[in-house]
């Protein structure tokens, strides 16, 4: 990893629960890349958000945050950019990217370009592995990440 | 017209929290249930298992409390590789452990103050939603909001230093830990310029102030929203000290008489059962020598400041005496009072931090007990929700067998249950339609008791909350989503 990282690549997951691991596996392997060729890139890695990733935020100029979705309209992976955003659940157990964005410019005066990489899984039972049809479509995913990241850093 | 109920798959959904209100032809509220869909797969998926696995593997159940059920397993499988029944560990391997359990504590009551109940406590139940979260809580008070986040901060990582690492910690094994405290953490728990132990203890003092402040403007939400007769059930120490690590299990009734009086929790199953209901996934845990019907209780931060006798450090026994005072030396049977119960357990957790952290035997000593085999391990330790209980029985080979849980939201599903009732009585008496006051009530009842929603995966979507309205025909006639 490069001296000065000022991208940040958050995935996020439970890595019992089959292709809801796939957050992490997809960051895993942008963190290998990033280290073998010395980009600004640092990896982080958790099983949800939480609201002191706010104060994480403030280190970095660009946030890709990385998660599965067990959505059927998205087929593969969708990729966007987001904004913040105050609407939260009522549990302390889900927090959104968006919302940590919030968080990040109202108390920590930090504003950070965001986007959210959505991987399409399948299965979310107690098991370690993911879904063989979840991994064909982390390495799809993992090929537009690098391509997108590449044309960030040059 | 009104519509049929359905059952929607999407009830079946884990992390979903539904509320169903009944009301007769006068369009009073006659009864309400509060859904959860719990997750019931765990004790299969470690049947099969090597027992030393085990308190790694639970860690999976949860995002947000996995250290309660990695040291809760870890001290089933202390009684199975011979380490005593809970206090037979080496100095170091107790104290690294009490260490974790009290950042966990710590970090996890901050997030529920700061960024769930502070809302509702600044603005009011009324509030506008947009304005009723932590943001709004930035703008009025900056300090607060930043001080939430960075209590948080200090818990996660002192859960980092002890357990090892965020995901997978591996820091509880079978009759001890696995490591030191590193001597740079420490120090950096000790001193560090922006969030040290001292800081932890200042704000936690002033979470206190800011609460009995709001409590004397404001008793008819803290005393008045909600009230209602209960058991309380927790550990404490044997000489009835607040204890969250380990100790003797402790029931007493709403008046303070004692059901169970300081009883071995190895043999829970003696004085616990679980009852099933055919319109919840969700199991209802009761005293036994009391039956069904009045042997329910709570557990969690209030529970555990109407079962014990006295806290062991300074700071939080006067916030405790002045909780005591209150309630004329009673069990607070306010539920709105599980708030200041949660502050004064921060503070008292910010203490026992500051304690261990200039314990030499953090830095060196043994880390492993070991003893003879026993085939059947119970570890119960009271989480940030309340207690909880790991049950293991393993085989010749050392796999796992049967393995049974009672996680501290189940324990407090009827009382979630009453309090919603109540609620819903107060609020929708009359009412044929549910208006957001009325959804706002009935979070901020259940909010108090802060459940976990089984956040096994979080990929399966947000968890809402529903509420639905049926009448004596049992035709759905309102319904809102958030």
């Amino acid at each position: 990893m490069s001296s000065n990282p000022y991208i940040l690549v958050y995935g996020y997951g439970n890595p019992g629960r089959q292709d809801d691991a796939i957050g992490l596996i997809l960051t895993e392997k942008i963190d290998k890349w990033s280290r073998d060729n010395n980009l600004p890139i640092y990896c982080e890695y958790n099983y949800q958000l939480n609201i002191e990733d706010s104060y994480k935020l403030k280190n970095f100029e660009i946030v890709i945050f990385i998660d599965s979705t067990i959505s059927n309209k998205i087929p593969i992976y969708n990729f966007i950019k987001v904004k913040s955003s105050s609407e939260y659940d009522f549990s302390s157990h889900i927090i959104k990217p968006q919302y940590l964005l919030y968080l990040s410019e109202n108390i920590f005066n930090h504003k950070i370009e965001a986007y959210i990489m959505e991987v399409r899984g399948y299965k979310w039972e107690f098991m370690q592995s993911p879904t063989k049809k979840a991994i064909k479509n982390i390495k799809l995913a993992e090929s537009f990440l690098k391509k997108f990241l590449k044309e960030k850093i040059n | 017209m009104g519509q049929k109920i359905t059952i929607d798959p999407v009830t079946r959904i884990e992390g979903h929290g539904k509320v169903t209100i009944y009301i007769d032809n006068e369009g009073n509220v006659t009864e309400s249930r509060f859904h959860i869909v719990e997750f019931r797969g765990f004790e299969r998926f470690v049947q099969g298992r090597p027992y030393w696995e085990a308190p790694v593997l639970v860690q999976r159940l949860c995002g947000i409390c996995p250290v309660s059920h990695h040291l809760a397993a870890a001290k089933a499988t202390d009684v199975i590789v011979g380490a005593g029944y809970g206090d037979g560990l080496t100095p170091t391997g107790e104290k690294m452990r009490r260490l974790m359990h009290y950042g966990q504590i710590f970090q996890s009551h901050s997030l529920h103050f700061f960024h769930l109940a502070s809302p509702d406590l600044l603005f009011g139940i009324n509030a506008d939603p947009i304005k009723r979260n932590i943001i709004g809580v930035a703008l009025e008070n900056k300090e607060l909001a930043y001080q939430g986040i960075m209590m948080r901060k200090f818990g996660q990582e002192i859960i980092r230093a002890t357990a090892g690492k965020k995901i997978h910690g591996t820091g509880a094994i079978p009759g001890g830990i696995n490591k030191h405290l590193e001597k740079e953490d420490k120090e950096m728990f000790l001193n560090h310029p922006e969030i040290n132990v001292n800081k932890m203890i200042e704000w936690a003092q002033g979470a206190l102030e800011f609460f009995h402040d709001y409590h004397k403007k404001h008793k008819e939400i803290i005393d008045e929203f909600v009230s209602f007769p209960s058991n309380y059930l927790s550990l404490v120490r044997k000489d009835g000290a607040l204890d969250l690590y380990h100790g003797v299990l402790r029931a007493v009734d709403h008046e303070g008489n004692k059901i169970l009086a300081d009883v071995d929790y190895h043999e829970y199953y003696k004085y616990i059962e679980e009852e099933v209901r055919s319109w919840s996934y969700m199991k209802f845990p009761f005293i036994k020598k009391l039956g069904k019907e009045k042997g329910w209780y709570t557990v969690g931060p209030l529970a555990r400041m109407n079962t014990i006798d006295f806290i062991d450090t300074p700071l939080a026994q006067k916030e405790f005496e002045k909780f005591k005072s209150y309630n004329n030396g009673k069990p607070s049977n306010k539920p709105m009072h599980q708030h200041w119960a949660r502050l004064i357990e921060i503070l008292h957790c910010a203490e026992k931090i500051k304690e261990l952290l200039n314990d030499p035997d953090l830095t060196k000593g043994e880390l492993i007990t070991r003893g003879n085999k026993e085939y059947e391990g119970v570890g119960l330790i009271e989480a940030p929700r309340g207690t909880l209980f790991h049950h293991y029985k393993i085989n010749e080979d050392d796999l796992i067998e049967k393995a049974n849980l009672i996680v501290s939201t189940t324990n407090n599903n009827q009382p979630m249950n009453e309090a919603v009732a109540q609620v819903a009585k107060k609020i929708m008496n009359g009412q044929q339609k549910i208006t957001e006051g009325m959804m706002n009530a009935v979070e901020v009842a259940i909010r108090a008791y802060d459940p976990c929603l089984s956040c096994a995966t979080h990929a399966l979507g947000h968890m809402p909350l529903e509420i639905e309205l049926i009448n004596s025909e049992n035709i759905l006639i309102d319904y809102i989503k958030k």
